[in-house]
């Protein structure tokens, strides 16, 4: 009986490696590849990447969480280049800095052509690789700079601020407090009193603002590197009534966020647009998949605008209350700047 | 019966003994023994008299092994007022207080587990579940549902019978704590977000915002919630017979289930205490937080075991109790809060905390240990 059962098992195992392998060839398959779904900005990038996939009748999709496990990530995409070969083609939101270096020589080995979102490593450039097709993100940098610019206008340009960090080693975190210093700078009566690395998370950023108030008197602003960690310095905030009262800003644009700058708790935030970045990513790695298209200017920054009391009411309506409608095939829309490379970029 | 003859250079246990519990006593009675044989030549006592002064000794390097966390405790609380007073003002008193709820409630379910030598990786998967299902049944901004009292009810309902699934599920297919309890916390996990679909819900309940402001005499409402569950848990570990039992086992399992007592029986119920305490864990996360994502149980596990052993439980069973749990978590809870009242760098500051973990535990450890704690 036993060995009428591994039979049948391992002809069943070789009957589905035969179909798998005499695969329809007229179709591509999209991988995309995120941090993770309970996160609701990764959630609205893998979205974005589902909204193409369907705009296009000959591509099939699979969402793939990495964890932030580079080992998760790399693993993953190995088995998909296994299964569908050269008709693969990835969005990735890569799981590490350190990563992007290896996904980008798996992928180029394999023959397959992919876009990266957010991070990459030092040195690494999508002009060197034949099937890197394009590195997009919004410019961490400007998102920071312009958050805490506006902190910094509405409590009149001098008082307390303190700083929540994103998680240590990642790119977004560095590059947004490197644009809330440079509008430190600008503002030389600002004073920073304490910055702790809240590492997105709600839970400590609200620990570590309830720990300001007690230590420090007249707080005016709190800047916050992601959405999470603003609504969780707000909730310690509320404790004390100062809501509304002590600014606090975020990043990334999710539904609770926008809900609070419409609530006056939080002054802005930054809408990242998930949806954009992730599926036109795709449409940029299908491009050069199907139709063989290079892009000349490979490193694109992102239109991320930044959302106040003012424009809440009508992103809200865009982005939350419905999926935006995107036209895929123009591959210009997203572009707020692009580069030949990340030298150009560094050096302008 | 004589299960040990021979007094002189050789031990004899007798051979019908189980093959674990003879090894079991071997060790400790080697112990003691080599100990005696040592001390022989040098004093003039008998070996009986040897004997009980050794046990003697043992119960006083118990003492210090309870009572040095405490001392360090005190220690640490006048050192940290005299060197910055912000840190004992009221608000950050309070503020303490608050945010020691959730580490208090999840440290009391996992010193049982701990107690027995085991290890529960399900309660951040479990927290995470019962504050994300709970936000989208009650009153919220991502769904009609209003079910007030059965939305809070339901899901700790689920979190608790969860627990029974992984005690069962670790007993009955032997496979080690750590893995079983990894694998059923990540399951939780991912139904959580499967079940708000990647968008988490914000709480609009009225009595829910209400309750983390409320305060009687002075102690938020949510630490009152963390000290009565923890309260209930000291008098069934102390005062019955399950708590009793969780002790034997953790001392020495194979002489407990030689002595009657079901070893499983007593672990499931371990567990069961445990995911009991994550799901209400979760419940007085998403009353601070009001926003139930499925991270809500994030790093607040090794934290709590962190604080757990600096209180003096050991992580191989036996040791630890009521009185450890919660000098641990002061003592973890104070050294965080301090070292951000003070503003240590970000970047020294993981190391710092993990310097300061090995000093303290170090310092809270027993004298006379012969062998390395796994």
């Amino acid at each position: 009986m036993k060995k009428f059962l591994v039979l049948m098992l391992a002809l069943a195992m070789m009957l589905s490696l035969f179909t798998a392998a005499s695969a329809q060839d007229d179709k591509w398959y999209l991988g995309i590849m995120v941090h993770g779904l309970e996160n609701e900005f990764w959630a609205q990038e893998a979205n974005g990447a589902i909204l193409f996939a369907e705009s296009k009748e000959n591509v099939e999709y699979q969402v793939m969480v990495t964890d932030g496990d580079d080992n998760k990530e790399n693993q993953a995409i190995r088995d998909f280049i296994a299964k569908h070969g050269q008709r693969a083609f990835f969005i990735t939101d890569v799981a590490s800095t350190a990563n992007s270096v290896n996904f980008a020589e798996i992928c180029e080995e394999a023959g397959v052509y992919f876009t990266m979102l957010w991070q990459h490593a030092e040195g690494l450039e999508p002009k060197d690789f034949k099937h890197f097709v394009a590195h997009m993100s919004p410019d961490d940098f400007v998102s920071g700079y312009n958050t805490a610019k506006y902190l910094f206008d509405l409590i009149g340009g001098k008082g307390k601020v303190c700083a929540l960090y994103g998680v240590q080693g990642e790119d977004s975190a560095a590059n947004r407090y490197a644009g809330f210093q440079a509008a430190l700078k600008d503002y030389p009566e600002i004073e920073m009193v304490d910055m702790q690395v809240a590492s997105w998370s709600q839970d400590q950023a609200m620990n570590f603002t309830q720990t300001w108030l007690a230590a420090h008197d007249d707080i005016a602003a709190i800047w916050a590197a992601n959405d999470t960690m603003g609504l969780g310095a707000i909730e310690a905030l509320k404790l004390e009534g100062k809501n509304g009262k002590v600014f606090v800003n975020g990043v990334d644009g999710i539904a609770a966020a926008f809900d609070s700058v419409a609530a006056g708790d939080m002054a802005s935030t930054v809408a990242n647009n998930g949806y954009l970045l992730m599926g036109y990513g795709a449409a940029y790695a299908y491009e050069a998949a199907v139709n063989g298209k290079t892009f000349d200017r490979p490193v694109i920054k992102t239109n991320a605008p930044l959302i106040t009391a003012e424009n809440v009411a009508e992103y809200k309506a865009m982005f939350i209350d419905g999926q935006p409608e995107y036209n895929f095939n123009d591959l210009a829309f997203p572009v707020l700047s692009d580069y030949e490379s990340f030298e150009e970029l560094k050096n302008k | 019966m004589q299960f040990i003859s021979g007094i002189g250079d050789e031990l004899h246990i007798e051979n019908t003994l189980p093959h674990q519990l003879r090894r079991s006593i071997l060790t400790k009675q080697e112990d003691i023994w080599m100990e005696l044989f040592r001390k022989r030549n040098r004093s003039s006592q008998t070996i009986a008299e040897e004997f009980v002064q050794k046990v003697e000794n043992e119960a006083r390097s118990n003492l210090i092994r309870v009572y040095a966390p405490i001392t360090l405790l005190v220690g640490m609380t006048i050192f940290f007022s005299i060197y910055d007073s912000h840190f004992f003002s009221l608000k950050n008193i309070l503020n303490i207080l608050q945010q020691m709820a959730v580490p208090l409630i999840l440290a009391t379910g996992l010193s049982f587990v701990l107690l027995i030598g085991r290890i529960d990786l399900s309660v951040e998967g479990v927290m995470g579940f019962v504050g994300s299902f709970m936000a989208l049944l009650i009153l919220n901004d991502r769904n009609a549902n209003d079910f007030g009292f059965w939305g809070v009810l339901i899901p700790i309902a689920i979190g608790i019978f969860y627990g029974l699934i992984t005690g069962i599920l670790h007993v009955k297919l032997r496979i080690a704590s750590f893995i079983i309890t990894f694998a059923t916390g990540t399951i939780i996990k991912g139904i959580a977000i499967l079940l708000y679909d990647s968008r988490a819900a914000r709480v609009q309940e009225q009595w829910m915002t209400d309750w983390s402001m409320m305060s009687f005499l002075g102690i938020p409402l949510i630490t009152w919630i963390a000290v009565a569950f923890f309260l209930v848990c000291s008098i069934i570990l102390n005062y019955t017979a399950f708590g009793r039992a969780v002790y034997a086992i953790g001392d020495n399992e194979a002489a407990a289930r030689a002595s009657g007592i079901n070893v499983e029986r007593v672990t499931v119920k371990a567990f069961v205490i445990s995911s009991t305490a994550a799901a209400l864990a979760g419940f007085v996360a998403l009353i601070r937080l009001k926003f139930g994502q499925a991270s809500l149980g994030d790093d607040q596990m090794f934290p709590c075991i962190t604080a757990l052993v600096i209180g003096g439980a050991s992580l191989s069973g036996g040791r630890g109790g009521t009185l450890q749990t919660i000098v641990g978590i002061l003592i973890y809870m104070e050294l965080l809060n301090f070292l951000t009242i003070i503003g240590v760098d970000a970047n020294y500051k993981k190391a710092l905390q993990g310097i300061i973990i090995i000093v303290a535990v170090a310092l809270t450890l027993s004298r006379g240990r012969k062998t390395i704690a796994k």
